[in-house]
C-alpha cells in the first residue's frame, strides 16, 4: 500500500498549526523582537489552513484513485 | 553566549510532534520496501512534484541555511548568484540535456553510468571520491548542528549530534530511499513555514527594504566599498576590488556559474538520485524544473536574514539586534539565522523555528546517507567485494551501510571540528572532486570519441590540477595551509570565494583538455556499446503529444526567463 505524502504532511501541519494557534490565543503578545503582533496566534492559523489543504488534496486524489478503479476497462 | 535560548513546553511539543511524523512515515513506508530497488531507488515510483520537492530539499542542509545567510551577511546580494547564475541553468541542463541519459540508461546511480559509458576504473575513482564527500559533507552538517544547538540551547554537542542522526538512521533503515524523499518534502515545507516569518520580523525592524537598502550602504561604506556594494548584484562586478566577494564577473560566469554549479547540480548523485527515483521518464526530466521554482525564490528566505542581520548589527533596527563576535572582534556570520531567531521569535514559534533548523540538518544528513548507502552497495560493495549475491542480500548490505554511513558522518563531524567556515570548506571539496566532473560528463554525453582511458586520465589529472592551484595560491589575509600556498605561493587572491571559482576553472579545464587528448590517442568506443548514453547515438524523445507546459524545454525556458529577470531585478 502506498502512501500519499500529503497525508501525514496534512496531519502535521494541522497539528502543529492548532497547537500554535492556540498557543497564541491563550499567551497573547510577548515581548522581545516579535512585540508588536501576535504572530503565533496569526501563524498558527496559517499552518492549520496549509495542513487542512494538503488533508483535502490527498483526500480528492483518493477519491479520484476509488473511481478509476471501479469504472468500466 | 551557552545556552540563550529557553524553550517552553509548547517547543518542545513541536519538536517532539516533528520527530515523531518523521519515524511514522518511515515506520508507514517498511511494508514497501521488498527489493534492493525499493530500497535505493524508491522502486522508481515517486511523482514528479515530491522527487522535485525532494531534489531541492536534499540540498537544503548547513550549506544552504546557515551558510548562504551568512554569505548574505559576509556579501550582501552577489550571493545570489549561487542561485540565479549557479543552480538555475545547471538544473534546466540537467533536466533537458543530461536527464535522458541518466534515467535512460537505467543505470542506479551516476558511478554506474560511468561504467556503462566509459569503463570499470572512471566508475570506481567516482565512486570512492563520491563516498568520501558524502561522508564529508554529512559530518560537516552534523558537526555544525552540535555546535548550534549548544551554543544556543546549552545542550550537548556531543548528545544532540547522535540524537539527530539516530532518528536519520531510523527512517532511513525503515524506509529507504522513499523514507527519505517524503521525509525530505515534509521538511522542505517546515524550513519555509519556519524561517519565513524571520524575514517577515526582520525586515519590519529594519524598516522595511528602503531601510534595508539603507543600511546594507552604511555598511558597504564603513568597508570602503560603494553604497550599493551589498545590495546590488551585478553592479560592482566590474573588477575585484569594488566588490565584498573579491570576485569579477567572469569568476562568478564561468567559475560559479558553469563549473562549480554545473559540477555539483549535474552529476552529483545526492541530487540526481532525487530524478532518478521518479515514476518515469518524462517525471524525471520535469524533477529539476519543478525544483527551480522554489529555488530560485529560496534567496529570499536564507541570503535575506543574511543582509538584514548585518544592516542591523550596523545600527539600522529598533530592536537592537547585534550579531555576536566572534573570538577575533570580527561578526560570527555562520549565527545569521539561530540568533535571529532567539531575538524574534516567541515561545511557540521559537520551537518552530528551532524545528525547521533541525530539519535541514538532517535532510541534508539523509540525502547523504542514501547516497552513500547506494553508492557503496551498488558501485564498491558489488563490483569489488562480493558481485555473486541475492537481491535480498544487497538489501541487508544497504541497511548495514546507511548504519556505516551516519557513524562515518558522526567520526567526520569530530574532524571537521578543526575547520571554521563550513561554506568555505564545502566549495574547496566540491572544487577538487566536482569540478573536473563535469567535463567528465559533457565530452562523455555529447562526444562519442571520448573513451575510458581518456576519462579516467582526465579525471585523475582535472583532480591533481585543483590540488596544484590550491597549493600554489593564497586568498589575501590567509596563512599557507589549509587555506593554500602550502606548495608555494605565485599568486594571491582578494578572497576565499575567488580563490575557489578560479580552482575550479583550472581544474575543468585540464580535465576537459587532457580527456579529449588522451581519448584521441586511443581507440574510439564501439558505436553500438553507445547507445543510449551518448547523444549522437540516442533515438531523440518526441516531446510533441504532450500538451506545451510539460515538455522539459518549454519548462527550462521558463525558468531562465524568470531567472534572468531576478537578476536585472536586483542588478
Amino acid at each position: 500500500m502506498t502512501l500519499d505524502v500529503r497525508q501525514p504532511m496534512g496531519l502535521m501541519f494541522t497539528l502543529l498549526g492548532m497547537l500554535l494557534a492556540g498557543y497564541g490565543l491563550v499567551a497573547g503578545t510577548t515581548a522581545g523582537g516579535a512585540a508588536w503582533f501576535n504572530i503565533d496566534a496569526w501563524w498558527g492559523g496559517l499552518l492549520t489552513l496549509f495542513g487542512l489543504a494538503m488533508l483535502g488534496l490527498a483526500a480528492r486524489a483518493r477519491r479520484a484513485l476509488a473511481r478509476s478503479a471501479g469504472a468500466p476497462r | 553566549m551557552s545556552g540563550t535560548i529557553k524553550l517552553g513546553l509548547v517547543d518542545w511539543s513541536i519538536l517532539a510532534i516533528y520527530f515523531l511524523f518523521v519515524l511514522g512515515i518511515g515506520a508507514w513506508l517498511r511494508r514497501g520496501v521488498r527489493t534492493s530497488d525499493d530500497f535505493f531507488l524508491s522502486g522508481r515510483r515517486i511523482p514528479a512534484w515530491v522527487a522535485g520537492l525532494a531534489f531541492m530539499s536534499a540540498n537544503l542542509g548547513a550549506q544552504e541555511v546557515i551558510g548562504m545567510a551568512a554569505s548574505g551577511a559576509k556579501y550582501g546580494m552577489a550571493t545570489s548568484h549561487f542561485y540565479w547564475v549557479g543552480a538555475i541553468p545547471a538544473m534546466v541542463f540537467l533536466a533537458v540535456f543530461m536527464m535522458p541519459f541518466y534515467y535512460g540508461s537505467r543505470a542506479h546511480s551516476v558511478p554506474e553510468y560511468l561504467r556503462l559509458r566509459f569503463d570499470e576504473k572512471t566508475r570506481g575513482f567516482n565512486a570512492i571520491s563520491f563516498s568520501f564527500m558524502t561522508v564529508m559533507s554529512s559530518g560537516i552538517s552534523m558537526y555544525a548542528m552540535g555546535l548550534l544547538l549548544n551554543l544556543l540551547l546549552g545542550w550537548d554537542f556531543s548528545v544532540s549530534m547522535w540524537l539527530c542522526a539516530a532518528i536519520v538512521l531510523g527512517y532511513i533503515l525503515l524506509g529507504g530511499l522513499t523514507s527519505a524523499i517524503y521525509n525530505e518534502v515534509l521538511q522542505f515545507f517546515l524550513i519555509v513555514f519556519g524561517f519565513a516569518p524571520l524575514v517577515f520580523l526582520g525586515l519590519h525592524d529594519v524598516g522595511g527594504w528602503d531601510g534595508l537598502k539603507a543600511g546594507l550602504a552604511r555598511v558597504a561604506t564603513a568597508h570602503g566599498y560603494a553604497p550599493g556594494a551589498w545590495s546590488e548584484s551585478w553592479h560592482f562586478l566590474g573588477s575585484t576590488t569594488s566588490n565584498p566577494m573579491g570576485v569579477e564577473w567572469f569568476g562568478i560566469v564561468m567559475g560559479l556559474g558553469f563549473v562549480l554549479s554545473f559540477g555539483y547540480w549535474c552529476t552529483d548523485f545526492l541530487i540526481v538520485q532525487r530524478a532518478m527515483a521518479a515514476e518515469s521518464m518524462s517525471a524525471a526530466r520535469r524533477t529539476p524544473l519543478i525544483a527551480t521554482l522554489p529555488k530560485m525564490l529560496f534567496p529570499f528566505l536564507v541570503i535575506l536574514p543574511g543582509m538584514i542581520a548585518i544592516a542591523l548589527t550596523q545600527g539600522a533596527g529598533a530592536s537592537g539586534f547585534v550579531l555576536p563576535d566572534k573570538p577575533d572582534g570580527t561578526p560570527n556570520f555562520d549565527l545569521v539565522i539561530p540568533v535571529m531567531l532567539g531575538h524574534y521569535f516567541p515561545n511557540g514559534l521559537l520551537g518552530l523555528g528551532l524545528t525547521a533548523l533541525i530539519a535541514s540538518f538532517m535532510s541534508g544528513m539523509a540525502g547523504n546517507v542514501t547516497a552513500f548507502n547506494t553508492v557503496w552497495t551498488n558501485d564498491i560493495y558489488r563490483p569489488y567485494i562480493r558481485g555473486d549475491a541475492s537481491d535480498q542480500h544487497y538489501l541487508w548490505m544497504g541497511r548495514v551501510a546507511t548504519l556505516g554511513g551516519v557513524l562515518l558522518s558522526l567520526a567526520a563531524a569530530y574532524l571537521v571540528s578543526a575547520f571554521n567556515n563550513i561554506m568555505d570548506v564545502l566549495q574547496l571539496v566540491f572544487a577538487f572532486i566536482n569540478a573536473p566532473l563535469f567535463a567528465t560528463f559533457l565530452l562523455g554525453m555529447f562526444w562519442r570519441r571520448a573513451n575510458g582511458h581518456g576519462a579516467f586520465t582526465g579525471l585523475l589529472a582535472g583532480t591533481a590540477a585543483a590540488a596544484l592551484h590550491h597549493g600554489l595560491t593564497l586568498p589575501a589575509q590567509a596563512l599557507p595551509g589549509v587555506k593554500g600556498g602550502w606548495l608555494a605561493l605565485i599568486h594571491l587572491y582578494p578572497s576565499e570565494m575567488a580563490q575557489n571559482f578560479w580552482t575550479a576553472i583550472f581544474a575543468w579545464s585540464t580535465c576537459f583538455v587532457v580527456t579529449i587528448v588522451v581519448s584521441l590517442l586511443g581507440a574510439a568506443p564501439a558505436r553500438e556499446r553507445l547507445v543510449g548514453l551518448v547523444h549522437s547515438e540516442t533515438p531523440g524523445i518526441d516531446d510533441g503529444t504532450v500538451v506545451w507546459w510539460q515538455r522539459p524545454a518549454a519548462l527550462g525556458a521558463i525558468a531562465l526567463a524568470a531567472a534572468a529577470l531576478l537578476n536585472l531585478a536586483f542588478w
